[in-house]
């Protein structure tokens, strides 16, 4: 009982940073976790610096939910990582070797959707994006992954960046935008044109 | 505000925006699917949106895992990545180990039994001197009394390597570890059930053989003190041979249970000879002639005799009326 109470306040002391944005919860679970996901992936035709990948990004999805409200605690947080970097894996090692992934991967999992931008576009096509933010510049890029991934409001933005209001803020988000937009339609006109 | 949604609101920014992030309220959305599903301009600007937020979400991701990576950096060194190799390596040496250990060491060995002449602990100084001649070390066992029973009596099936163990003769069964209650039971009429189960498994055992009966043994832990309080008195000194035959685990498991009792037991066959008092052990696997060199049996009383193997010691009541020889007269 102790040991469970123990446990529960270590998980609810992660959750609490992620939450607040401190990062260092992640790199807690990643100590705790490194071992099991190594020996999952060396396992299934992985090497270590895959299961290291897996796991940042199981811990990225983590951060993601939890940050927007989406994670439930059902289970342990290693219990959560370890379904998730299961059913990345092994969705990986289908999409090498074109094979159907595993029916049973996704049970436990709680990231069966697949990255936004790979279900929208092809692999080149998520490249080129990437490089489009990139070109972006700063304040855009800081801009738009405030405000569309970690999800904060203009004035938040405004504060983090130093505008004078949220109306400044908002005003070069919609610059930001529409020079993403432009960018986009050189580089996927099928997309770019409106 | 709402006029213009009804006429285009993917062209509204915010609305655009609520709609792709999903926080448009119900009836809000409604119309918004209506209205795009019959506008291809308003629909490519939703695409436009979606791109742009997941672009902007891959960005964040991205710079998440380099932060991650950085707080992580060359500290976090994989130790033991060589554990996996290691176990590997652990479990192939055991399983060559097994194997020299049977295919070269097991054939070698030799000696079919062990026999010890037993002399009482307690017994007084003047009784030793009665008997000088009395061997006190290990030595070469007679002829095996019990060829007969073998050859007469049904046996279990033998696998091929217990079949090669017992041609080379081990001397002992390989005993399972069993601690027990130290009291002595009691275990006649359970020794009598045993014997009689046996008997009417095996109807020409005790034609052929009366002299011998099947009694059960139990595993006990501090026996010895009781063998020093309990062992006195002239013409005790007695010869005591250990010997092993082949069961089956699934027989022995039927004999313990047939015998009531709780702890584990060991059936075995006594047979009264003129050189002593021969136990021959029913085992399914065999013991070294190295592990058998320190074994013993040891009469414990008048109707129990102790046979000691390595850390185990397994007590067996002698049947009513059994005694050992040479002591049917001094009754």
């Amino acid at each position: 009982m102790r040991g469970t109470l123990l446990f529960l306040d270590a998980e609810s002391r992660v959750l609490g940073q992620i939450r607040s944005g401190d990062e260092e919860g992640l790199v807690t679970l990643f100590r705790e976790n490194r071992r099991a996901i190594t020996s999952f992936v060396t396992r299934n035709h992985g090497s270590g610096d895959d299961a290291d990948d897996m796991l940042q990004e199981a811990l990225v999805i983590l951060w993601e939910r939890v940050r927007s409200g989406r994670y439930e605690q059902k289970a342990r947080l290693g219990t959560f990582l370890f379904a998730t970097v299961k059913n990345l894996w092994l969705r990986r090692l289908a999409r090498m070797r074109r094979e159907p992934a595993d029916p049973d991967a996704g049970i436990a999992s709680a990231s069966d959707d697949p990255s936004p931008l790979e279900s929208l576009v092809s692999a080149e096509e998520t490249s080129a994006l990437r490089g489009a933010l990139d070109r972006l510049g700063e304040p855009c890029r800081t801009i738009l992954v405030l405000f569309y991934w970690e999800e904060l409001s203009m004035e938040e933005i405004a504060g983090r960046l130093g505008f004078a209001n949220a109306e400044t803020a908002k005003s070069k988000k919609y610059q930001c935008k529409k020079s993403l937009r432009g960018i986009l339609a050189n580089m996927l006109p099928e997309h770019g044109s409106t | 505000m709402a006029q213009r949604r009804t006429i285009h609101p993917a062209k509204d920014e915010d609305t655009l925006e609520r709609f792709v992030r999903g926080i448009l309220s119900e009836e809000e959305q409604a119309t918004f699917q209506r209205h795009i599903a019959r506008c291809a301009s308003c629909r490519r600007l939703v695409a436009q949106e979606r791109m742009v937020a997941a672009a902007a979400k891959e960005a964040g991701r991205a710079d998440l895992r380099r932060r991650l990576q950085e707080r992580l950096g060359a500290g976090e060194p994989r130790k033991w990545q060589w554990l996996p190799y290691a176990s590997a390596a652990a479990v192939m040496l055991i399983i060559l180990s097994v194997g020299i250990f049977y295919r070269w060491y097991l054939p070698r060995s030799t000696g079919e039994s062990a026999m010890r002449e037993v002399s009482p602990p307690a017994a007084p100084e003047s009784t030793r001197k009665e008997l000088p001649h009395a061997p006190q070390r290990v030595r070469a066992a007679p002829p095996s009394p019990t060829a007969e029973l073998k050859a007469k009596v049904p046996v279990p099936k033998k696998s091929d390597e217990e079949r090669a163990a017992s041609a080379n003769g081990f001397a002992l069964e390989r005993l399972d570890r069993a601690q027990t209650a130290a009291t002595l039971p009691d275990s006649s009429h359970e020794t009598r059930a045993v014997a009689a189960e046996m008997a009417a498994e095996s109807p020409r055992l005790q034609q052929v053989l009366p002299e011998s009966l099947f009694v059960n043994g139990i595993s006990v832990d501090s026996a010895v003190g009781r063998s020093l309080s309990l062992a006195k008195g002239p013409g005790e000194r007695q010869r005591v041979s250990i010997r092993q035959s082949p069961m089956s685990s699934t027989q022995r498991l039927r004999i313990g249970k047939a015998s009531g009792l709780p702890q584990q037991v060991y059936p075995a066959t006594l047979l009264r000879r003129d050189g002593g008092i021969e136990v021959v052990l029913y085992v399914d696997t065999l013991l070294t002639a190295d592990a058998l060199s320190g074994a013993f049996a040891q009469r414990v009383g008048r109707d129990s005799l102790l046979v000691h193997l390595q850390d185990r010691r397994i007590l067996f009541t002698l049947p009513p009326g059994w005694m050992p020889v040479g002591e049917e007269n001094k009754r």
